[in-house]
């Protein structure tokens, strides 16, 4: 069930980060929309909280998020061609 | 410069090995129109570019591209994995496998390797956002004829957001031509070259 559940985790940071990579490309040819940036900045914040939530719960997806401990725990994660979450 | 984050831009979970469709969508990895040239092609372009707003854009779309090519590489990499070598057979895949076994080698589908006379920095703006319309357009064709010979919905899914996002970033790169010829004289559009022939913003 574990391994179900950072599936689902990995999934929504998945969908907040294209929803930003979008909105920065928009953003990049449209750099005075309000309403863009606004929601640009909404949802930024989220993505920062998620990926917080899963480096505690699941292991980094940034090398320096690896915790303290006897091993690396960077390159002891599944790597994301695999196929597996 | 660049920071790696473990995780794929869309998932790529395919169980089923099927290695005729590898070979196709190889093409996408190295071939003429794929994201290795997509992502080379933006990233050279991007440093004598004139204008600052549309050396971001090539710069964030390279990144972006650079995460399809990972995914285009999962998609082969999980395709091709567990074959039997009577699957290699049967499949024509004896060819690359001789050479590369099944790592990852970028190729268009018909063997031909990855060449970075696919696309140019021509070191002119206006030169170059016409070939990167172009070359989403391209991409987008490759990814339809790659989709009509595509039954396995685990490929198929990745394969559609790939050619969703040749769509956008089109319309992006129409965008920035359109940015980049509001610098210039409405009469004037293709005559000179705004980022060698006069500095950034001076030109009449």
């Amino acid at each position: 069930m574990a391994k179900k559940d950072r599936c689902a985790a990995l999934y929504e940071i998945s969908m907040v980060d294209f929803l930003l990579t979008d909105m920065m490309l928009y953003l990049d040819t449209h750099p005075n929309d309000k309403n863009a940036l606004d929601y640009y900045h909404h949802y930024a914040k989220i993505l920062k909280e998620l990926r917080e939530d899963f480096a505690v719960n699941y292991g980094p997806l940034f090398a320096e998020q690896s915790n303290c401990g006897k091993t690396w725990e960077w390159s002891c994660e599944p790597n994301a061609w695999e196929g597996v979450c | 410069m660049f920071q790696y984050e473990k995780r794929l831009q869309f998932p790529v979970k395919i169980c089923k090995p099927d290695a005729k469709s590898a070979q196709i969508i190889i093409s996408q990895f190295g071939g003429p129109d794929g994201e290795l040239a997509a992502s080379m092609r933006y990233f050279s372009q991007k440093f004598a570019t004139p204008y600052r707003e549309v050396a971001g854009l090539l710069n964030d779309i390279a990144t972006e591209e650079l995460n399809h090519l990972e995914m285009v590489g999962a998609i082969v990499y999980q395709l091709t994995k567990d074959l039997s070598m009577d699957e290699i057979k049967a499949a024509g895949f004896d060819k690359y496998y001789v050479d590369h076994t099944v790592g990852l080698w970028p190729q268009a589908a018909g063997g031909i390797p990855f060449n970075a006379c696919e696309f140019q920095s021509k070191g002119d703006i206006i030169t170059d956002l016409h070939e990167d319309m172009a070359a989403e357009q391209k991409a987008r064709t490759t990814y339809d004829n790659i989709l009509r010979l595509l039954d396995n919905p685990d490929v198929i899914a990745p394969i559609r957001f790939l050619r969703q996002r040749e769509i956008v970033h089109f319309q992006r790169f129409g965008e920035a031509l359109r940015m980049t010829q509001d610098k210039l004289d409405a009469k004037n559009f293709y005559a000179f070259n705004p980022g060698f022939d006069c500095k950034p913003n001076t030109c009449k």
